[in-house]
């Protein structure tokens, strides 16, 4: 369900990794066997308990590298630490107790690969592309622990001259020479040493970098890595520049310490799938919740606290490229473009339900994302739908309001323009025909009367175009507001409008055209004396008119009205037939 | 009689000069902006200022702040603001300040001539002009039995022509009383409405105004 671009999960089938499971539990029986033949000789150990912990961290990086494959997400890290484990064992080989030249010339060869592959897994760990500096340092590590310290000692072992009499054979000894192959052991040993001490510091500076709940996640592996690499300079240290790595009690020491680290490096992996599923069950306990009362942006939160990042953010796709949260609003994900973010995509039935943007390293912690996807699929299901109905209302609203808001500009215009143009045209012409009349005195009787009447009817008109225009909009509410609106309403009205407290001015144009609309509305249909008060509280204006009843009609409309500009018109019955009306109105306090 | 004329459209205020003109009325000068309308004040000194109530820049009620201007900075000019507004709270904002010598007329009055000029006569004099129409919108508005309808018919005429800033003189000439009589009306009146009667015909007018008002 979850798919991270980058890190398509991979099935292996099982009996690929069952035939691994036996061969590494081959190997690790061949090498105690050599080991118990010939302590003095080991490389693993010089007692049974020594042993015992060599052969365990074997098998526990085997175990958890195959683990990793298996559950298909960052398979070459569960690669990686299988083989780790695997050359573990074979360091043993080396040994020529092992009594197989085959045998003997594997672990020639591969017997110090295991700190080069191990630190290949470790410096993966982050996930994604190694750096360049990285890639280099696991490059070297290669190159130092599997050719300086094994192929080239092996291709020039020279038995006689080692004194070994009872080495089986070097099958791959083309040119024994035993300076050539000392020189390469005083290289690998002293290359070896530095190395090991760059990459404990690496694995250290790591951690360090970590956000601090990367660090609670990483620390488990990372810390038991980085001593681990301390210790394997250390033992190189001992040796370098020599021509020979000794295997004497100190030597044992060390390895056992490096193998009870492997150990704990194997036990650190497990421990953060033992926190996955521990995510998973937190977020199912909350998607739990969110079935008995649904809090809206609940889901983001309880994977913010699940995932470690207070930042997470989720979002809904909603037309195309249009993200919304839960609450429907707008949402930008930066995750593309910001250091250390980036955005998952959740897919159900191949379409995107949701995008995760989260902190780059918050998914890596083993399989996280997928533990919680499924986890909480129902919550994300849940909110998803709503933050559909929300993101489609709040543009619903938006619109509405811009319509109204829009038809109130017209009105003032158009109240403008009748004021400003054509009742000044009006009075003008007025004007004209009482200068026509006077100059015409000696008009004849019917033509007088003629010139006397259009003037009384243009005076009729000048007196309807103010009502109209006073009507159409009163331009007292925009220039000194609510309140003087509503006065010069109850001045001009042929009910009775009784006013209470109105002081709530000064308001947003919209919200006193809103309570204005409802007080004329109101005025106009009342069959009897009506009654306004107004008052302001914690950012809320709350209107009150109390009338005789009006028509069910003339309600809806202001309910319109008032809804536009975000508010809520409420009706109740007064008694007596009359009704009274409660507008809520949102407005800055 | 010497008037100037502040009216930002050119038609009516050519108009109404040419209509005072040729009713003896000197118009002495014309404007277009509320600075012009002060700066001929200062220069010609007239009588009366004609102001409209709507001037730019914003063409609402600039004609009031010019009118207070005037009155405050020449105290023997008059004012009389022509308005299209209905509400009496822009000719009460008028009045508030300097209720002598100043008038509230609706712009249409000025088609006739006779009004008009009445009414510069009444303001040159000192007295206070309220348009009849606002007056009358004042005094029919419906309202909840209060001391206004315990009024008589004869007081409520009164009533009437006090707020439109008559003189008792002018009161008793319309209705044919005598001066004695329209005095008693009003002493009744006052008490009726619980008003505090004042030799100051301005003041009166203001005290009956804001009673209206109320509601």
């Amino acid at each position: 369900m979850a798919v991270p671009a980058a890190n398509v999960p991979v099935h292996v089938s099982g009996w690929v990794l069952g035939l691994v499971l036996v061969v590494a539990g081959a190997v690790g029986v061949i090498s105690v066997l050599t080991a118990w033949r010939t302590p003095g000789l080991s490389a693993m150990s010089d007692s049974t308990i020594a042993t015992a912990v060599a052969l365990g961290a074997g098998y526990a990086l085997v175990g958890v590298g195959l683990e990793h494959v298996r559950r298909g997400r960052r398979r070459l890290f569960g690669m990686l630490m299988t083989s780790a484990g695997l050359l573990w064992l074979l360091a043993e080989w080396a040994n020529p107790a092992i009594g197989s030249s085959t045998g003997f010339t594997v672990g020639l060869v591969l017997g110090w690969l295991a700190p080069a592959v191990l630190t290949h897994a470790l410096l993966g760990l982050g996930g994604g592309r190694l750096g360049r500096t990285q890639t280099a340092l696991v490059a070297i590590g290669y190159v130092i622990f599997g050719v300086a310290l094994g192929l080239l000692p092996a291709l020039t072992f020279d038995a006689s001259a080692t004194s070994c009499a009872f080495c089986p054979p070097d099958l791959i000894a083309v040119a024994p020479s035993v300076d050539l192959s000392g020189a390469s052991i005083a290289f690998g040993t002293t290359a070896g040493t530095v190395v090991s001490v760059v990459v404990a510091l690496l694995l250290v500076a790591t951690l360090v970098r970590q956000t601090p709940a990367g660090r609670i996640v990483r620390a488990p592996v990372l810390i038991p890595g980085a001593l681990f690499a301390a210790t394997v300079a250390i033992e190189l240290g001992r040796a370098a520049g020599r021509t020979t790595v000794p295997a004497d009690a100190p030597a044992h020491l060390l390895r056992l310490v490096e193998s009870a680290l492997l150990i704990a490096v194997a036990v650190g992996v497990a421990v953060e799938w033992l926190r996955a599923r521990r995510s998973r069950t937190l977020v199912a306990r909350v998607v739990a919740d969110l079935g008995h009362s649904p809090p809206l942006g609940g889901l983001r939160d309880a994977l913010a606290s699940t995932l470690n990042d207070p930042d997470l953010r989720l979002a809904y796709p909603l037309y195309g490229e249009i993200h919304v949260d839960a609450f429907g609003r707008r949402l930008r994900l930066e995750g593309r473009t910001r250091q250390g973010r980036e955005v998952t995509s959740i897919v159900r039935e191949g379409a995107v339900v949701a995008l995760l943007e989260h902190r780059s390293d918050v998914l890596e912690t083993a399989d996280t994302l997928d533990e919680v996807v499924r986890a909480a699929r129902l919550g994300l299901e849940h909110e998803r739908l709503q933050a559909e109905t929300r993101a489609q209302l709040a543009d619903l609203t938006a619109a509405r309001k811009r319509i109204v808001t829009a038809a109130a500009g017209e009105r003032q215009r158009l109240e403008r323009d009748l004021h400003d143009g054509a009742q000044q045209h009006l009075i003008a012409i007025s004007i004209g025909i009482r200068l026509l009349a006077a100059e015409a005195s000696g008009l004849r009787e019917p033509s007088a009367a003629l010139v006397s009447q259009a003037g009384q009817e243009i005076a009729l008109a000048i007196d309807e175009l103010r009502t109209v225009a006073h009507g159409i909009y009163p331009s007292v509410l925009a220039d000194e507001g609510l309140a003087a609106a509503v006065e010069s309403l109850a001045e001009g009205s042929t009910t009775s409008l009784s006013m209470g407290d109105l002081e709530v001015d000064p308001l947003d144009v919209p919200i006193a055209e809103a309570a204005y609309a409802v007080v004329a509305d109101v005025v106009d249909f009342a069959t009897g004396p009506v009654s306004v008060r107004a008052a302001r509280h914690a950012g809320s204006l709350t209107l009150v008119v109390e009338a005789p009843q009006i028509p069910d009609d003339v309600l809806v409309e202001l309910g319109d009205r008032v809804g536009a500009v975000d508010g809520v018109l409420r009706t109740a019955s007064a008694g007596s037939g009359r009704i009274e009306l409660v507008a809520e109105m949102p407005c800055v306090s | 009689m010497r008037v100037v004329i502040a009216e930002d459209e050119a038609l009516l205020r050519e108009g109404l000069a040419r209509l005072l003109g040729d009713a003896g009325i000197e118009v002495v000068g014309q404007g277009d902006t509320p600075d012009r309308l002060l700066a001929l004040v200062s220069r010609h000194q007239p009588d009366v200022a004609i102001v409209d109530i709507k001037m730019p820049p914003t063409h609402t009620e600039e004609g009031i702040v010019a009118a207070q201007t005037i009155r405050r900075e020449h105290p023997s000019v008059a004012v009389l603001v022509l308005s299209h507004y209905l509400e009496s709270r822009y000719a009460m904002r008028l009045l508030a300040d300097h209720p002598e010598s100043v008038g509230y007329l609706l712009k249409d009055r000025v088609s006739n001539v006779a009004v008009l000029v009445d009414a510069l006569k009444r303001v040159s004099e000192g007295e206070s002009v309220l348009d009849p129409t606002i007056v009358r919108r004042l005094m029919s508005r419906p309202r909840d039995r209060g001391p206004l309808a315990e009024l008589t018919e004869r007081e409520r005429e009164v009533l009437g022509l006090i707020a439109e800033g008559h003189s008792n003189q002018a009161i008793a000439a319309r209705l044919f009383l005598s001066l004695k009589t329209v005095e008693t009306h009003i002493r009744q009146i006052f008490m009726k409405l619980d008003l505090d009667e004042t030799p100051d015909s301005h003041r009166r007018v203001l005290a009956v105004l804001a009673h209206l008002r109320q509601g």
